[in-house]
């Protein structure tokens, strides 16, 4: 941070001005230890905020660029300009139309990215020649370094070649299934095509699921590697293949350097999938992968976009709700909302900390007659909003109505008695949900009583200042609401503000992304 | 479709929102919604963000137009509110900086003569929030990333399309949010 502070200050002295370092990190401490904003987010405003205090054009301030210098890949920093002589190691698919060219190019000292833009209108470079980059910018992505060219760059060919170290990756090793377990690793694999899956993604070839003795684990096939397809059910000897781990999970990549050869053998792949399936209640569907029958009702269908998915929504029972699938490839007959069905044979899937239940090629659906009373259903989700209609209303003294203008729909203009109530849109990213508090559940969220709240109205003339109010302290912040669902609302029993980060959920994500 | 759907508010990190360039209409009439695809395939309509109002300005000529800057731990939203968004920009009017702040609102994609192109929010509601609230939507947002990037493998015809237009790299989108999450436990 002093550095920091320091930094600026020099840049500030080169235009003749003295800006005393208190000042500097003090708006540097405020914006990063109270307002938790970024530090080089925090420089720059520190830097703007600073520019307009002293009356400083901005252009003049940031035209004090260094000329560009020659450099070794290894020594570049972030933030540089510079001259590299370097060769294209590398060349990448790229279906980006404002890049022109990504890839990779190295020195005798190191390798790094780069990436040119279209708009920049530079010459192409080709994969084994040699280059001068002159006027090339280091940026940093992620943790990582890469040369941008820009406007101003220039490539030039070189007679020489420059040596870029070789290439070599480590040799390969026969291996099981359950040996991959090491991203980066690589491997000859004799392996059974367990699954072949539906796949629209150009990029991808083939991608399925390899099996032995040992185990199974997921495979891709990329298209641009031209590699033979394989068929489900068949084994193969796989050579020369790379295991990456995405979540926690290894998989295995085939590249353009690996051999796919059909074997006579067999594998034996004896683990299987199975379990047999008990009758459980909702709520006990508490483990991956367990088998289970259910009965219960569809409370909600969402929209779905997605074409491998034939339908999404909410199952219910007394015990409460859950999320199901029902894939597109299982051709399975469609449920409609509102009814129960007894579902046998489904999977239970674990997702961040959610049970969900898959339908299967091997679940059955029977519609049944009896109904079903849902538990209580519960929501988390932010507030994005209070609609209109909440705050302070007035409702119809014959029919309980809320009335608009002063009018009830059914009785016409009535001198209406006063209540309060909140419309609040809860959303948590995948559903909407909207929520219905009634006046106890208002006042104890909000603090106001509905006489404070009439008060409130009658002091400003305008009974609007009510739901105002009320925007002002709930709408953004996260709550967990309780209660029953009736047609599209949830009717609350209960509303609590959530206000406090897990750090238990925050360390299990980060451990989750560091293996991968 | 029979029922009036409310769009779902999507929660991404400020360089992914950057990063994203890729705008359609679902239907052809002029009343049709307007899409926004981002790198790691969410289709989005509405957005929900909370970041550190650290900037605003007043850059209308005769009608107030309220430019604001909203980081969060990967970088900087831009929103911008004018006589449409009348609370927005009131509250951009009076509020002080820095501050945290909650904004729900639509994306909108603005090309440059240069063919660069930004991408700003213009909300439909925004409000002061404290620290807290900021952390839990880095969580929420670090979650609904990772779904997203669990599902990039998948054959989803909007995740297929993010990925051509892209080249989406999972490797960075994962850091980006590793990086979100860690900063939460530098803090005090």
């Amino acid at each position: 941070m002093e550095d920091i502070a320091k930094g600026i200050q020099t840049q500030f002295k080169d235009m003749g001005i003295e800006v005393p370092l208190e000042e500097i990190e003090e708006r540097l401490d405020k914006l990063v230890n109270k307002f938790k904003v970024p530090t080089n987010e925090a420089r720059k405003n520190t830097v703007n905020v600073l520019l307009k205090q002293y009356n400083v054009d901005k252009n003049e301030f940031f035209n004090q660029s260094k000329p560009a210098t020659m450099s070794n890949i290894a020594d570049v920093k972030a933030d540089q300009w510079v001259n590299v002589d370097i060769k294209v190691v590398q060349l990448w698919d790229n279906s980006n139309s404002s890049i022109s060219q990504v890839g990779l190019v190295g020195d005798s000292t190191g390798r790094i990215k780069f990436i040119k833009w279209a708009r920049d209108n530079l010459p192409d470079v080709e994969e084994g020649k040699s280059y001068r980059f002159s006027n090339v910018v280091v940026n940093e992505w992620n943790g990582k370094l890469e040369l941008t060219l820009n406007r101003t760059s220039s490539v030039e060919p070189l007679a020489t070649d420059i040596d870029a170290g070789s290439t070599s990756a480590g040799s390969p090793e026969e291996c099981q299934v359950s040996d991959l377990n090491q991203e980066n690793m690589w491997a000859n694999l004799k392996a059974k095509v367990v699954q072949l899956w539906d796949n629209s993604n150009e990029a991808i070839s083939q991608v399925g699921i390899l099996g032995d003795e040992s185990g199974t684990i997921k495979f891709i096939k990329w298209s641009r590697d031209d590699l033979p397809d394989v068929e489900e059910g068949r084994s193969y000897l796989f050579s020369n293949v790379v295991v990456n781990e995405w979540n926690g999970k290894y998989e295995v990549t085939l590249n353009r350097t690996s051999s796919i050869e059909p074997l006579e053998e067999d594998i034996d792949t004896s683990f299987q999938p199975q379990g047999s399936a008990e009758d459980c209640l909702l709520s006990e569907l508490r483990q991956e992968n367990m088998w289970a029958n259910i009965e219960a009702k569809v409370v909600q269908l969402w929209d779905n976009s997605n074409d491998a998915i034939s339908q999404v929504g909410i199952l219910g029972d007394k015990t409460g709700t859950i999320k199901f699938i029902k894939w597109s490839r299982d051709d399975l007959p469609d449920v409609e909302e509102g009814q129960v069905y007894r579902f046998n044979n489904i999977v239970v899937n674990e997702w961040n900390g959610n049970y969900e239940v898959i339908l299967n090629r091997t679940t059955t659906i029977e519609p049944l007659s009896e109904e079903i009373e849902v538990g209580a259903n519960s929501f988390q989700g932010a507030m994005i909003d209070i609609q209109d209609g909440s705050g302070l209303i007035k409702r119809c003294p014959e029919c309980n109505r809320a009335l608009t203008k002063g009018a009830c729909m059914e009785h016409g203009k009535v001198d209406g008695n006063y209540d309060l109530r909140i419309k609040a849109v809860l959303d948590n990213g995948e559903t909407v949900q909207d929520v219905l508090l009634n006046r106890e559940i208002t006042e104890k969220l909000t603090g106001i009583t509905l006489e404070e709240a009439i008060n409130l109205a009658a002091d400003a003339l305008d009974q609007t200042v009510v739901v105002s109010k009320m925007r002002e302290d709930l709408v953004g912040k996260y709550y967990c609401v309780e209660g029953s669902l009736a047609d599209r609302y949830l009717i609350a029993k209960s509303i609590e503000p959530l206000s406090t980060v897990d750090m238990e959920k925050v360390d299990e994500l980060i451990a989750d992304l560091e293996v991968a | 479709m029979s029922t009036y759907v409310r769009e779902v508010a999507k929660r991404m990190f400020a360089k992914e929102f950057r990063n994203s360039d890729l705008s359609f209409r679902e239907g052809d009439d002029v009343y049709s919604p307007q899409y926004l695809l981002t790198p790691t395939g969410a289709r989005v309509n509405r957005l929900f963000i909370v970041g550190t109002l650290i900037e605003k300005e007043n850059i209308g000529n005769e009608a107030e137009y309220w430019r604001g800057r909203v980081t969060d731990p990967t970088g900087t939203f831009t929103i911008y509110a004018g006589q449409y968004q009348p609370e927005a920009a009131q509250l951009l009017s009076e509020c002080e900086t820095p501050a945290f702040v909650a904004v729900a609102g639509k994306p909108s994609v603005y090309e440059t003569p240069d063919g660069d192109t930004i991408t700003s929010i213009r909300p439909e509601s925004i409000s002061i929030v404290d620290g807290n609230t900021r952390d839990m939507w880095v969580v929420d947002t670090a979650i609904q990333t990772i779904n997203r990037l669990h599902n990039l493998d998948g054959s989803d015809s909007y995740v297929v399309r993010a990925k051509e237009h892209y080249n989406t790299d999972k490797g960075s989108y994962s850091s980006i949010v590793l990086d979100a999450l860690k900063s939460l436990k530098e803090q005090i």
